[in-house]
């Protein structure tokens, strides 16, 4: 099979998730990715078990960015690349002397993504991560139980969002410089991307000054879409549109609510929604999630499981997919890590190698990639800790 | 139009619901040519104040989710009449894309589908986004945003220990299924470029959130633990990237999980020695030792009122912010400076302010929004003339024989 981004060559710099996700998407299409990582960084970044799945396909080479010699590698990686991706704190990038425009002075056709959680002239330096933005978009207004403090998502989802806007940018741009013969900066907000996936309710505040108040896993204006108890865990149903509901209504035995009555307020739709909640709490509370699931799927009623992550990975269908496939790591021996959502008939993604550990690939990126004369890059590898 | 990277590129866009429509939302923003095809009645629902909610309605709610299908035109097509089916054909032969959701088989049954589409588009990428795919034992399992954060386990990770799985609020799904779509697009653009190419693509949206799972599909398989929810704070990180209570009753969201934030924090709180504390110095044994933590930053934030809490830590870069309304966010001076939500006209509601383009930091050639979502046919006959080059009398014909409606 051949690769759609085979001839991509990508740094990757990142204290972050999105960066890894948006190389982790560049690289599952084939590119080239390096990834730089500071042997005297502190924290895990991404951490370990993130980057199983998220540096595949990826090459790491350790440095020690107080070495300007080191340094001195970083910037021979940004002279080889077609695209970097930025996302390092503003301090490590004031430490390490990264300057975007510098660089794209020097290769007029460089794509040069930078992320950051804001792009802020006026609250700057404040610093800020993902947290900071499910916390300050309205996300988290939006989500939790309603009795429940405004909740976060259990995933760093502003990184993934983030992320992967920024590759659809990074194959816009490409598509530019092929076209144009120039490269361009991409400034990317973590905030920025997770605004537009706020389903147009701030669009409707602007028009009505309202805004519907979270309804945590329920929904009384859908009612039959959200999370019910079974007997041995919840089930998820789905029944938007008025197709779908009548086969609901059959399944769980209430025909008498297939007819729905006009609403002349959000008050009186909210009380027929309970109502409707309490029948489907009736018909669920006494059978199993697989029972639920069953016998609604046979009705050609949208229902699955809330799963835990026990259940999730075993999913048939995740397999089938290979969703879910097995690497030979380099300290952890064979691993099963998740696989690339990107089926294409000519171009699939791959999974081609596991994530290296920090520095596995120091020797080949000094020689294969940056050509480095032998002398240099034993005496540079004698400076490396990688590997180890 | 614009000058976007993307100029240049034709895509027939048969997209439905969210994932579908924010899929093609991401190339319109960048300057592709977007034509929206719809069903009879698909437009005008869509088009209904308050859409998306059914039963109630407010007449004065612009359509929710409208700005999906900004920068876009569309028109109608009776896809069950031969003269309507002969259209969309006609356009999909002279477009670079043709993207769709309908259930798998969909598009075969119409007689559209990828096999017949290549003979006579041999560059044509055809992208479908479905529930699972269009494989696998699932594929004929009808499938919505909040079965995949079932599912997928997401669910599980969300939300309070004592409280049930709880689902994120937005639809995150299909955002996140919508741009694998595009970004598989491009790179499918990219291939044919070069080889003439084109192929099919096939996205799921079990697949979409399956992805961002952060590793805990890896500790599961591999590290023989099950990663649960811990309500306000990260799974990963610990309490050190949580949401804590201010003395007002009010939420601050804090995250000082690197150490370089950890020693700016303790220095701010005017308790230097944390910062080589044993317990507390290393990002692991703050992990560790996450009580400790918790009370740390808890017996702080108790002392004062979330704003002053925000602006203490705030100017000593340190991450914190409360946590915000919508009506709130949409206030801070940072949405006006980005434009992020730009004003528009619409033809029906006059002028409205709707969700912005997040790819506006592109210094050459910056996404934008420069038109409304369209209502029902509104470019039916621009698009007939300008892409087929059909004369009125034709169009006119087409109308006669029922090819744009039912």
């Amino acid at each position: 099979m051949s690769q759609a981004l085979g001839d991509l060559k990508v740094l990757e710099i990142r204290q972050g998730l999105g960066a890894a996700y948006c190389g982790m998407l560049l690289g599952d299409m084939g590119a080239t990715v390096v990834v730089p990582s500071d042997y005297n960084l502190e924290e895990p970044d991404p951490p370990e078990t993130a980057s199983l799945y998220l540096d595949r396909n990826k090459y790491s080479i350790a440095v020690d960015t107080k070495r300007p010699d080191h340094l001195e590698i970083v910037e021979q990686l940004i002279s080889w690349s077609d695209v970097v991706i930025d996302e390092l704190l503003p301090t490590t990038r004031t430490a390490w002397g990264i300057e975007a425009e510098r660089y794209c002075d020097e290769n007029p056709r460089l794509v040069y993504a930078r992320i950051d959680p804001f792009k802020v002239s006026d609250i700057e330096p404040r610093a800020a991560s993902d947290l900071i933005v499910q916390a300050t978009s309205g996300f988290m207004s939006m989500t939790g139980l309603p009795q429940n403090p405004f909740t976060r998502s259990g995933t760093s989802l502003s990184e993934y969002y983030a992320g992967v806007t920024t590759a659809v940018a990074i194959l816009a741009a490409i598509r530019h410089r092929d076209i144009a013969g120039v490269g361009q900066i991409i400034d990317m907000a973590l905030m920025d991307a997770l605004i537009t996936a706020l389903e147009g309710l701030p669009d409707t505040y602007f028009r009505t000054g309202e805004v519907r108040p979270r309804t945590g896993n329920m929904n009384p204006a859908l009612p039959g879409y959200g999370f019910t108890q079974a007997s041995d865990g919840f089930v998820a149903t789905a029944t938007p549109g008025f197709n779908i509901w009548p086969r609901f209504c059959i399944a769980i035995d209430r025909i008498d609510l297939v007819d729905r009555p006009e609403f002349n307020s959000p008050e009186e739709q909210n009380e027929w929604g309970a109502m409707v909640g309490e029948a489907i709490n009736d018909f669920c509370l006494p059978r199993t999630r697989a029972e639920i699931v069953d016998h609604l799927v046979a009705h050609d009623v949208p229902a699955a499981p809330v799963n835990t992550l026990e259940d999730a990975v075993a999913e048939p269908q995740l397999r089938e997919r290979e969703m879910i496939v097995e690497v030979d790591h380099a300290t952890r021996g064979r691993i099963s890590i998740t696989g690339s959502p990107l089926h294409m008939t000519e171009t699939p993604g791959t999974v081609r190698r596991a994530a290296p550990i920090l520095g596995q690939d120091s020797e080949y990126v000094l020689r294969e990639i940056l050509k480095t004369p032998s002398k240099e890059v034993d005496s540079i590898l004698g400076h490396l800790k990688g590997g180890e | 139009m614009n000058k976007g990277a993307l100029s240049g590129i034709r895509v027939v866009d048969l997209g439905t619901v969210i994932a579908g429509p924010y899929n093609t939302m991401q190339l319109a923003d960048l300057g592709a040519e977007v034509i929206k095809i719809e069903e009879p009645g698909a437009a005008e629902r869509r088009n209904l104040p308050g859409a998306g909610a059914i039963g109630y309605q407010s007449p004065d709610l612009v359509p929710v989710g409208s700005y999906r299908d900004r920068n876009k035109e569309a028109m109608s097509l009776n896809l069950h009449n031969p003269k309507g089916l002969e259209i969309l054909f006609q356009l999909i032969r002279t477009a670079d894309v043709v993207t769709e959701n309908f259930s798998p088989g969909t598009m075969d049954r119409l007689g559209i589908g990828y096999e017949i589409l290549k003979e006579v588009n041999p560059k044509l990428v055809y992208a479908s986004v479905s529930a699972f795919g269009q494989t696998g034992s699932y594929r004929h399992h009808r499938g919505y945003d909040i079965l995949a954060q079932a599912r997928t386990g997401f669910a599980s990770v969300t939300g309070f220990p004592e409280d049930p799985p709880t689902r994120a609020g937005n639809s995150i799904t299909d955002y996140f299924t919508g741009l694998l779509g595009a970004f598989s697009i491009l790179a499918a653009l990219n291939h044919a470029d070069r080889t003439g190419r084109g192929q099919a693509i096939d996205i799921a949206l079990f697949e979409g959130l399956f992805m961002t799972l952060e590793g805990y599909v890896e500790r599961t398989l591999n590290d023989n633990e099950v990663p649960s929810r811990q309500g306000n704070e990260s799974l990963t990180h610990g309490p050190s990237c949580g949401v804590y209570h201010a003395k007002d009753g009010n939420l601050i969201a804090i995250d000082v999980h690197r150490n370089e934030w950890w020693h700016a924090f303790c220095e701010s709180i005017g308790q230097p020695e944390l910062s080589s504390d044993p317990e507390t110095a290393d990002y692991y044994a703050r992990i560790e030792n996450e009580v400790r933590v918790r009370t740390i930053i808890s017996d702080w934030t108790s002392q004062y009122d979330a704003s002053d809490a925000e602006s203490l830590l705030g100017f000593s870069g340190i991450p914190a912010a409360r946590v915000l309304t919508l009506q709130e966010m949409v206030e801070l001076p940072y949405i006006k400076e980005r434009n992020l939500y730009p004003t528009v006209d619409h033809p029906r509601a006059g002028p409205i302010q709707l969700t912005g383009s997040p790819y506006g930091g592109l210094s050459k050639t910056p996404g934008t929004v420069f038109s409304h979502s369209p209502v029902p046919q509104e470019h039916r006959d621009s698009i007939l003339t300008r892409v087929l080059g059909y004369s009125v009398d034709t169009i006119n014909e087409l109308e006669a024989d029922g090819a744009f409606s039912v």
